[in-house]
């Protein structure tokens, strides 16, 4: 009777445990040994969150962080399945050179569908339009290769800092802060509605691009020389400094460009084209840049005089 | 030929007036109209400043660099089928284009890897442009006096060795600097300013009164080269005069403007089917007509879908081209 009591209480404790078991085994086998990140944002966000020793080959424009990115890269933009599920390394342990989960943001070849035929995981994140967006595919990142914690925490370093940005701008009623965001020279901009305009329009900047949204480009216009200069901005972001080289000094010296307002009353931003068209870890750099930007244009007496 | 003359003027005219009054911002005809009076000391601005800047700094400029790229690409297109007695022939025929592209592609992305500054481009188009149809010359040029098909043949070469050159560049390089080439290549006149004009204008000018000037013996090199020397035409040198003058003023255009297709296969056509087969009156007419038909092309590229432009190339062939069939179908093809 003793013998059989204790046998029922063995398999009843091995009950409780067997939850904990499968779990243990399952996170373990959540937590992918090869990714790879076709993605610059979310390479960035890989090694923010601690998942870099995981990551086995990134797309040619990876370049951040610095140091450590493999050395196995991918042209994104005309990406091969053969070269991909071939690109991990093969141990006893894991003998598959398939990888365990690749992250995309732009769906090349149909790239994503070809993947998955092959049973390789495929994760589309594509540029959000908003920072509940950037948030939410942090956040999935985490789960996806087994740092949850770490993703979370990031996740709301960057809400706590955008939220304070924000607010730490001056509310500025009767002052119309107008701007122009430049993509590249050929004057490609975007309006509000996207994830970088969001921010602008955030921080209570009124985007010279909005009135002009097509459904040919939605959210990404293109402008002309006449129409900038017509809309005469308070500030212009230039969001083409490295791909274009252009900075306060060449767009001053681009015909009419000397008669706009944020020429005149030195109101040129230029950003890191990078950061700013990234919506990973370093979203709070730009955040700031564009903040105090704002808060020194609000400030500044030419402006408003 | 004095009618066709006479309304090829009025038509430069009309695009020249288009070219400074219509566009994204709206600004009343009369006062561009005031303004211009104003200008040549008749009356008194009529323009608010902001308008004086849109017209004079923007409009002006991009309207006289249209009128530069029209006639050059024009005239080179007519003296290069005259050269080559080729109704296909154009401006680009000898690798101008494909010299340019690679150049502007190398500065392009080298600019994105901080190893350039914007102002290489125009310049290593140039460079690329007029290498390209040296190299043409050297392996084709020899056996120009027996057939100059030969010629052609080396430009068609040369371009494809440097398309491909081009197109290597391309696949190793990143999104940007692919969306970049790719707007160059499509030609555009929207970043034109005054300085770009007092670039080009030296190029274009001396080359188009060279190319204009060959018009005579373009003529006699047209009843064949043995009777064009017992006529006391050098051909030799005309053509190799007439080919150089062209493709400089080509590259010069090109490098400046990018490439903008189809002005200089059709206007010499659209030309030759109004006034007749003679170069002494389809190059200065096609000049002319050249420069209207792009300032009018580059005002419908930028007004249709206002702010943003539409590829000038494909306006140039989309107006072109029914421009083209029309005269085609109502006159009887002439022989080049």
């Amino acid at each position: 009777m003793f013998k059989s009591l204790r046998l029922v209480f063995a398999l009843f404790l091995s009950a409780l445990a067997l939850p904990l078991i499968v779990s243990s085994s399952a996170s373990a086998a959540a937590k992918p040994s090869c990714v790879v990140s076709l993605s610059p944002t979310a390479t960035e966000t890989l090694y923010a969150i601690g998942a870099g020793p995981q990551v086995q080959a990134v797309d040619t424009d990876s370049d951040y962080p610095t140091t450590g990115l493999p050395k196995k890269r991918i042209n994104a933009l005309s990406p091969s399945v053969e070269a991909i599920i071939g690109i991990c390394k093969t141990t006893t342990a894991r003998p598959s050179s398939k990888p365990d989960l690749v992250i995309i943001s732009y769906d090349a070849n149909e790239i994503k569908e070809k993947l998955s035929a092959v049973g390789v995981k495929v994760i589309d994140q594509e540029p959000p339009s908003n920072v509940a967006g950037a948030i939410a595919q942090i956040v999935q990142l985490g789960k996806l290769t087994g740092h949850v914690k770490s993703a979370d925490k990031l996740a709301a370093s960057i809400t706590t800092t955008i939220n304070a940005d924000i607010a730490s701008v001056p509310k500025h009623p009767g002052k119309t802060l107008t701007a122009y965001y430049e993509l590249d020279t050929t004057y490609y901009s975007l309006t509000s509605s996207t994830f970088v305009g969001s921010l602008l329009k955030d921080l209570g900047v009124v985007n010279i691009a909005d009135a002009k949204n097509t459904t040919a480009d939605p959210g990404y216009p293109q402008l002309s020389a006449e129409y900038i200069v017509s809309a005469d901005p308070k500030m212009i972001f230039l969001a083409d400094t490295i791909c274009c080289k252009q900075s306060a000094s060449t767009v001053a010296k681009r015909p009419g460009f000397s008669k706009v307002a944020a020429v005149q009353d030195r109101e040129v931003i230029g950003l890191n084209d990078d950061i700013a068209s990234r919506w990973g870890p370093r979203l709070k750099n730009l955040m700031n840049q564009l903040t105090l930007a704002v808060t020194g244009a609000l400030k500044n007496p030419k402006l408003w005089k | 030929m004095g009618i066709v003359a006479a309304c090829t003027v009025v038509a430069l005219a009309v695009a020249i007036v288009c070219g400074l009054v219509i566009g994204p911002t709206s600004i009343p005809t009369w006062r561009v109209v005031g303004d211009i009076f104003a200008h040549v000391g008749v009356g008194h601005d009529t323009l608010t400043s902001t308008q004086s800047t849109v017209v004079w700094t923007l409009r002006a400029p991009r309207m006289v660099i249209g009128l530069l790229a029209g006639s050059m690409l024009a005239v080179a297109g007519g003296t290069y089928q005259g050269v080559f007695r080729n109704p296909l022939a154009d401006p680009y025929l000898l690798g101008v284009a494909s010299g340019a592209g690679l150049g502007a592609t190398f500065a392009i992305i080298d600019i994105s890897h901080g190893n350039a500054t914007p102002t290489w481009t125009p310049l290593l188009a140039f460079v690329g442009a007029l290498g390209a149809v040296a190299v043409t010359w050297l392996i084709g040029g020899r056996s120009m006096r027996a057939n100059t098909a030969t010629l052609i043949l080396a430009g068609v070469a040369v371009a494809s060795l440097l398309t491909s050159a081009q197109t290597f560049l391309l696949q190793q390089s990143n999104a940007e600097s692919i969306t970049l080439v790719y707007l160059w290549l499509l030609g555009t006149l929207s970043n034109a300013g005054w300085s770009t004009v007092w670039l080009v204008l030296p190029y274009v000018i001396v080359c188009i009164i060279i190319c204009v000037g060959a018009g005579r013996a373009l003529d006699v090199m047209s009843v064949g080269e043995e009777e064009s020397r017992s006529l006391g035409v050098p051909v030799r040198r005309v053509r190799f005069i007439v080919i150089a003058a062209s493709s400089l003023g080509t590259a010069a255009i090109v490098s400046a403007v990018g490439l903008i297709g189809f002005v200089g296969i059709i206007v010499p056509h659209i030309v030759r089917l109004l006034v007749g087969t003679s170069y002494r009156r389809i190059l200065p007419i096609s000049v002319v007509f050249g420069a209207a038909f792009l300032v009018f092309a580059d005002t419908v590229a930028r007004t249709v879908i206002a702010p943003s432009e539409l590829p000038l190339g494909v306006v140039t062939a989309l107006i072109g081209a029914p421009v083209f069939v029309i005269i085609l179908s109502l006159r009887r093809p002439v022989a080049v």
